[in-house]
């Protein structure tokens, strides 16, 4: 039975980057992946890994790579009986998406108690993991102990342990705007016309994303595509309006209402939960309307 | 699972002990949250303040002018005088400014309007209609159509019924109308300032009161 | 016609022409179309009194008349419409006064208020009033020149006729003519002047201010200061002008303008000149305009330096839309407004994927989206999927919003609205009735003794008959009542972009 996780954090650094990048990693990532170590104990935890099995070694160019071998299903369950091995295929086949007991369950026909035996065995030998999916937050997936949850289960740099972290997007989208608003206004009566003072207007989803990264507010990395899902809630709260360069990519502008605020929302009634209830006669009338006194009294 | 079972029995769904361990003394769980939630729950969010400008001020004053302009006028119909009761010291030059504006009548077009809503209509039917019940063809086409009937009764009663129908038939016409026209007459009749001024159902009475109580006053 | 806007009607012309117009007014609103011995049958007013009613409401257009069976009496109906413009008319003046002077304000404020008027009538009844006033300095000559204009530019026009050929004139059949500018005899308007009599003058040609004239401009000028917001001041002129160019080819209220070449547009700006960064970039403005301009304005050929057309349909539309999202926002906060949005980009979308877009916490999300459904301003349509292999269908529910439904509820609202500030100004009203009546005495009776030039001693005494507590309250709800009829005026703004929006979804 070979773990492949191993106790020194070290090691579990390296493994991650692997994991990141299939293709193999060489020295120098790994080396910026754990800047603070002396090359002795590199050279030694690597060899602990070669030693493990965990690396296949390459020469590449001249360099040497390591990549995480494929790990096959009888490495991984050696010496497990013949349940386990059907689970573990399932659960292998699932890839990061994780697979749902339920599923697990109809497609290997073990019965309940029998497959949660399976399962709470796989998973004390830290082979797979369960993982809480952040679209329904009851719902538990399996998947192999190694892998990174796939951003629809894990929700992403918006959640910490599957909680939906609405204060950070808050504050993101604030940040966007002012970025978006500081430019803005280069387009009313630009001098040099109002195309050039469009351009100077817009803003790409890659500065947005360098600027807020320089504000430094994020401890987790954002990808372009994070600020992509920021930006595209502006466009939805109406204050800011997207277009698409004739390259394909997107560029956003900040932008007001095109009209104010209408009489509706001037009046209480606009604002009013009781006004589908307020008749001519009755406890909820105009005359005797609470609002419409505080209203009238500023 | 049973509790659940129990709850639905009626009763009470806790005994004294389950209270007390919940910290509830006893008659502490009927002393409040009786009152029903207010009638106005306050407001989460409050209007946005009325754009005023000048432009508004502006606007504000001529809408009160022509308000004002149309109340003066016999566009804005009055009501016949309401008496609550009460003489007062006034009546006397409400009444007066009442006659006043009563007297005189909306500046249309009148041409464009119905010939009923005209001044001068109701007087120019009413008598040409007088005119019309005594018109001599009109008492002679009547007198022959009943004369009709007498000769025909006289003489043939084998003969074709169906003639006899039409005269009938046509002679109930001729009471139709004159009964819509009695009908006409009279709507018209209630129509004169004379009957106007003495005609009070006593309705109005209690619309008045019903305008004056408006609500209890904060 | 829903109920709430028969309750609107009511209260307008309660507090217009008073209790009565009202009753019958109310009448026709319930029953369509009648004859005056059905409404005093259910009204039970006097005969005289709804006739006098009916007058009001046919003067000023606010009911409209047809032979019933019987030929010879009419039977009568109601103009809704026409009833809630009365709130309107203030804008009128503004605009007319703004636009053309002191002058027009005189003649369009008393055409107004006569409904209709002949042109003479009109000019020499100004000209009296104002001759006077040495400020204003009115002329009838100006008045003349000015009421010459105002026909031109289409503000007032010729008003309906009776139709001379149809044999009953018991119900007289009123039909449009097109307006002809008059040449008005100077010598005899000066003669008229002088007289003070219009015997002499045989003039029946009847003028009424044109409403959609107006409601055009008030539409142009939502378009402006919209482009104006969205982009700058030079791209609000440039639609402005695009919108000039329209009228020249196209029906004002048309869905989408016959196309304007960009050239015409290049010149028309030349001879505006008065600003020069739009001159001398006119062709990167029309640009951004079609780029950026909300869809206002579209490019549809390339003839003649490339093809323009206003798209009033889509403005429409794009302002509707500007109104919901205010009006979702204040009353279920910004973040409905998003998914409220939201749904409108993506047309149809199921629930988890709004959470997915719009970036809220679960609960918060489905929260938002049930009030949003209460309220009516999203729909959901249920899909059952075909029967899939487990037992495993299930129906998803896609949200959407159905804009015409939507538009629907937000009239509703704004009548309510209405209704309830013209309610509660009548009852301000009402409670203090005897004593705003007071004040009014005393200041009739301040007015007088002025006029005879009383001592200022006697006038004070007079004046103190109100206290100073009286005074306060006085001040008080003369303020409730400014705040409420400055809320109607902004109402019916709202009213207009919906009903311009309806112009076009009928």
């Amino acid at each position: 039975m070979s773990s492949n996780k191993n106790d020194d954090p070290i090691s579990d650094k390296i493994l991650n980057i692997a994991k990141k990048n299939p293709k193999g990693i060489s020295d120098k990532d790994i080396i910026a992946a754990v800047p603070d170590l002396s090359s002795a104990e590199l050279v030694a935890a690597i060899n602990k890994l070669l030693q493990q099995g965990v690396f296949d070694l390459f020469n590449q160019g001249g360099s040497l790579i390591y990549r995480l071998k494929a790990q096959t299903s009888k490495q991984a369950v050696k010496g497990a009986d013949n349940e386990e091995k059907v689970v573990y295929n399932l659960i292998e086949e699932a890839g990061n998406k994780g697979i749902w007991i339920r599923d697990i369950r109809v497609r290997s026909n073990l019965a309940n108690t029998q497959l949660t035996k399976v399962l709470k065995s796989l998973e004390s030998k830290k082979v797979i993991k369960a993982v809480k999916c952040v679209n329904a937050s009851k719902k538990k997936v399996y998947m192999l102990y190694n892998l990174e949850p796939d951003r629809s289960i894990s929700g992403g740099a918006w959640y910490q342990d599957q909680d939906f972290e609405s204060e950070f997007v808050d504050i993101l989208n604030r940040q966007c705007l002012r970025f978006l608003q500081q430019r803005a206004d280069k387009i009313k009566n630009n001098p040099k016309g109002p195309i050039l003072g469009r351009t100077q207007s817009f803003a790409t989803a890659v500065e947005v994303q360098k600027y807020i990264t320089d504000l430094g507010i994020s401890n987790v990395k954002l990808e372009v595509e994070d600020v992509v899902t920021i930006l595209n809630t502006l466009v939805y709260d109406g204050k800011a309006e997207s277009n698409v360069y004739p390259d394909g990519s997107k560029v956003y502008r900040a932008i007001e209402s095109l009209i104010p605020p209408p009489g509706l929302v001037q009046v209480p009634c606009g604002v009013c939960p009781l006004v589908f209830k307020c008749c001519s006669t009755g406890l909820v009338t105009p005359q005797d309307c609470k609002y419409m006194d505080e209203w009238l009294e500023n | 699972m049973a509790g659940r079972g129990r709850g639905r029995g009626g009763g009470l769904s806790f005994t004294q002990e389950q209270l007390q361990a919940l910290g509830i003394a006893r008659g502490e769980n009927t002393a409040t949250t009786l009152a029903p939630p207010p009638l106005f729950p306050k407001l989460e969010a409050k209007p946005l303040p009325l754009s005023c400008d000048a432009a508004t001020d502006y606007m504000l004053i001529v809408k009160d002018q022509f308000i004002e302009y149309l109340h003066e006028t016999p566009a804005y119909v009055k009501p016949n005088m309401r008496t609550d009761g009460i003489e007062r010291y006034s009546d006397k030059y409400k009444q007066l400014a009442l006659d006043a504006k009563q007297g005189k009548v909306l500046d249309c077009v009148w041409v464009n309007m119905p010939a009923e809503l005209r001044p001068q209509a109701s007087k120019l039917r009413m008598t040409s209609r007088k005119r019309k019940l005594d018109d001599a063809t009109v008492i002679n086409k009547k007198l022959q159509t009943l004369e009709n009937k007498e000769t025909l009764d006289e003489n043939a009663e084998v003969e074709a019924e169906s003639k006899d129908e039409d005269t009938v038939k046509k002679e109930n016409d001729d009471d139709e109308e004159i009964e819509d026209e009695e009908e006409q007459e009279y709507e018209i009749d209630e129509g004169t300032d004379y009957a106007n001024n003495y005609f009070d159902n006593g309705e109005d009475y209690d619309e008045e009161d019903d305008n004056l109580d408006d609500g209890p006053v904060y | 016609m829903s109920h709430q806007l028969g309750r609107v009607v009511s209260e307008i012309l309660h507090r217009y022409f008073g209790e009565l117009v009202q009753q019958v007014g109310n009448d026709l609103f319930i029953y369509g179309s009648k004859p005056i011995s059905m409404i005093v049958k259910t009204t039970g007013l006097p005969r005289k009194q709804v006739i006098e009613s009916l007058r009001t409401l046919l003067k000023f257009d606010l009911a409209s008349f047809e032979p019933s069976v019987h030929e010879v009496v009419a039977d009568y109906k109601l103009l809704p419409d026409n009833v809630l413009l009365l709130i309107r008319y203030p804008r009128y003046l503004l605009q007319i006064k703004s636009k053309y002077g002191t002058e027009a304000e005189l003649l369009v404020e008393e055409l107004l208020q006569q409904a209709t008027s002949t042109a003479t009538g009109l000019l020499v009844t100004v000209a009296t009033k104002n001759k006077d006033d040495k400020e204003k300095n009115i002329t009838i000559l100006k008045l003349r020149d000015t009421f010459v204009s105002l026909a031109t530019a289409g503000y007032i026009q010729q008003a309906p006729v009776a139709d001379t050929k149809e044999g009953s004139s018991d119900v007289p059949s009123l039909v449009p003519v097109a307006t002809i500018v008059p040449d008005l005899d100077t010598r005899q308007l000066l003669h008229a002047m002088t007289t003070g009599s219009l015997a002499d003058i045989k003039d029946n040609i009847y003028w009424k201010v044109n409403y959609d004239r107006f409601h055009q401009d008030f539409r142009d000028d939502i378009m402006v200061k919209a482009m104006t917001r969205r982009i700058d001041d030079n791209a609000g002129e440039l639609m402005r002008l695009l919108l000039q160019q329209m009228y020249l080819s196209s029906a004002a209220w048309a869905a989408e303008s016959n196309p304007t070449p960009a050239l015409d547009i290049r010149e028309a700006v030349r001879r505006a000149a008065d600003k020069s960064l739009l001159s001398q970039h006119v062709d990167h403005y029309l640009k951004v305009l079609e780029e950026n301009g909300a869809g206002f304005v579209r490019r549809v050929g390339d003839a003649g330096g490339g093809q323009l057309v206003v798209c009033g349909r889509r403005a429409a539309g794009r302002l509707l839309e500007a109104v919901l999202d205010h009006v979702v926002t204040e009353r279920l906060g910004s973040n409905a407004a998003r998914i409220f949005r939201l749904i409108r980009a993506k047309k149809y979308i199921e629930e988890d994927d709004i959470q997915k877009h719009a970036m809220l916490p679960n609960k918060e999300c489905k929260e938002l989206t049930y009030k949003l459904l209460e309220e009516h301003f999203i729909s959901v349509q249920p899909m059952r999927k075909a029967a899939s292999a487990g037992g495993m269908a299930k129906a998803i529910y896609l949200y959407h919003i159905k804009t015409h439904d939507v538009a629907h509820t937000a009239q509703e609202l704004c009548y309510r609205a209405l209704h309830n500030c013209l309610r509660r100004a009548a009852h301000e009203r009402n409670k203090h009735a005897r004593l705003r009546d007071k004040q009014r005495r005393v200041r009739t009776i301040v007015h007088g003794m002025r006029m005879r030039g009383e001592p200022q001693q006697n006038i004070d005494d007079v004046e103190e008959t109100l206290t100073p507590p009286e005074l306060a309250l006085l001040k008080d709800v003369e303020k409730r009542l400014k705040q409420l009829s400055a809320a109607e005026l902004e109402l019916d703004r709202n009213l207009f972009i919906l009903n311009w929006y309806f112009m076009y979804s009928k």
